[in-house]
């Protein structure tokens, strides 16, 4: 985990002020085991296709990169500096696990991998995010998703 | 992430999150997380560290055949951060300038040597990795030198790009270029962030200039050019570090 102590005195600042929801209810969903579970990747990096929309300041929407992207064809364009892109640069698994994904799939650790995967741009406050993400949902219902893993940035 | 799990889950969907900020997580306690040691932008570990990157996407994953909820917290702490330096990294030549005694235009001339010198390491690793970062812009290597060159004569409405302003263009220039230098250096070693940032913010001409512009920014009574030039030139980290 991050040590917030560590980082500079605005990144510390920042980070344990900000307004965290707390919620009421504890939803918990349960399914088969993971070998048969269809799994798919949800990040916060800001990621998207070349040929996507860049992400701007208050963007809330996601963008969709399909399962069978080629690495050089996912870029990023979170608008905070603040947060090492240099792993990034050099191996894209470190914040999209793709690959990783792949083999555990080969290996017959997860049943399947999900037709497309996503990206918000984490700046974003989550709760403006609420409608899009549950919309999201939906969509990966209906690629009979039934495992989501989350990346933040 | 925790906040989306939690909406994703209320629509029946299982959810695991990978957590960078254990504190975040703790208040809004999603379904399932794993805390992770590593440095914000690297949720899965250092990079080609396959071994460590697949563990933590199995701990995660795994945590879905848990009963534990409803709100499972779980660590992952195999005693590697991954900040660790490579002392047998070596750092990429660079045409250093002194920007108090430069004139923009030996400025100029100096960044597209040193894109120039980098050109034969960026072209290794882009075929090494099979795959480069570098293109949010969409503008060649040239092209983003030129337009993060032109606003050392300060800011303007030129913009390469149709559909964005020249300010919101810079931004990108400035995430490609810094990529362009990354990608090149970080090939055939293992750097920590720390080793890269300290080349690129200390002994570029391309850092240099980006703190030059940042400077110019936060000096000037362009909104558009503050906020680019302020936020999203030089991490706070290094503005910290060199006292900017």
């Amino acid at each position: 985990m991050v040590d917030v102590r560590t980082l500079p005195d605005v990144m510390q600042k920042n980070l344990t002020a900000l307004d965290c929801p707390v919620f009421e209810n504890k939803p918990w969903v349960r399914g088969a085991p993971l070998k048969d579970r269809r799994v798919a990747m949800l990040s916060s990096a800001g990621l998207h296709l070349r040929s996507d929309q860049h992400f701007v300041g208050g963007d809330h929407s996601y963008r969709v990169i399909p399962n069978d992207t080629a690495p050089d064809d996912i870029v990023m364009s979170h608008i905070s500096v603040n947060f090492d892109r240099t792993a990034f640069q050099q191996d894209f698994n470190v914040t999209f696990p793709l690959q990783h994904l792949a083999d555990m799939e080969e290996e017959g650790l997860i049943g399947s991998v999900a037709s497309n995967h996503y990206s918000f741009m984490g700046a974003t406050d989550p709760r403006d995010m609420e409608d899009d993400a549950r919309h999201l949902a939906g969509v990966l219902k209906a690629d009979q998703v039934d495992a989501v893993v989350l990346l933040p940035v | 992430m925790s906040v989306l799990a939690h909406y994703l889950e209320e629509e029946g969907l299982a959810t695991t999150v990978v957590s960078l900020v254990r504190l975040h997580s703790e208040i809004i306690q999603p379904p399932r997380s794993l805390f992770v040691p590593f440095e914000l932008g690297r949720p899965v570990g250092p990079p080609s560290n396959h071994a460590l990157q697949r563990g933590v996407l199995e701990h995660a994953l795994g945590l879905l055949e848990s009963d534990d909820g409803p709100s499972l917290l779980s660590d992952f702490d195999q005693g590697n951060d991954g900040t660790s330096s490579d002392e047998s990294w070596s750092a990429p030549a660079t045409a250093s300038a002194d920007l108090e005694t430069a004139d923009v235009a030996d400025l100029k001339q100096r960044l597209k040597d040193e894109i120039e010198m980098l050109a034969p390491n960026y072209a290794s690793a882009k075929k090494a990795r099979g795959r480069s970062s570098v293109g949010v812009s969409k503008l060649t290597i040239e092209e983003i030198a030129e337009h993060i060159l032109s606003f050392l004569d300060g800011p303007h409405e030129e913009s390469p790009r149709e559909d964005l302003s020249a300010a919101m263009v810079l931004r990108f220039c400035a995430d490609d270029l810094k990529a362009y230098y990354m990608e090149a250096a970080s090939h055939g070693g293992t750097p920590s962030s720390w080793q890269l940032g300290n080349w690129f913010w200390r002994d570029t001409v391309a850092g240099q200039i980006l703190i030059s512009l940042r400077a110019a920014a936060l000096d000037h009574d362009d909104k558009r050019f503050i906020i680019v030039g302020g936020k999203f030139l030089v991490p706070v980290v290094w503005v910290t570090e060199l006292k900017l």
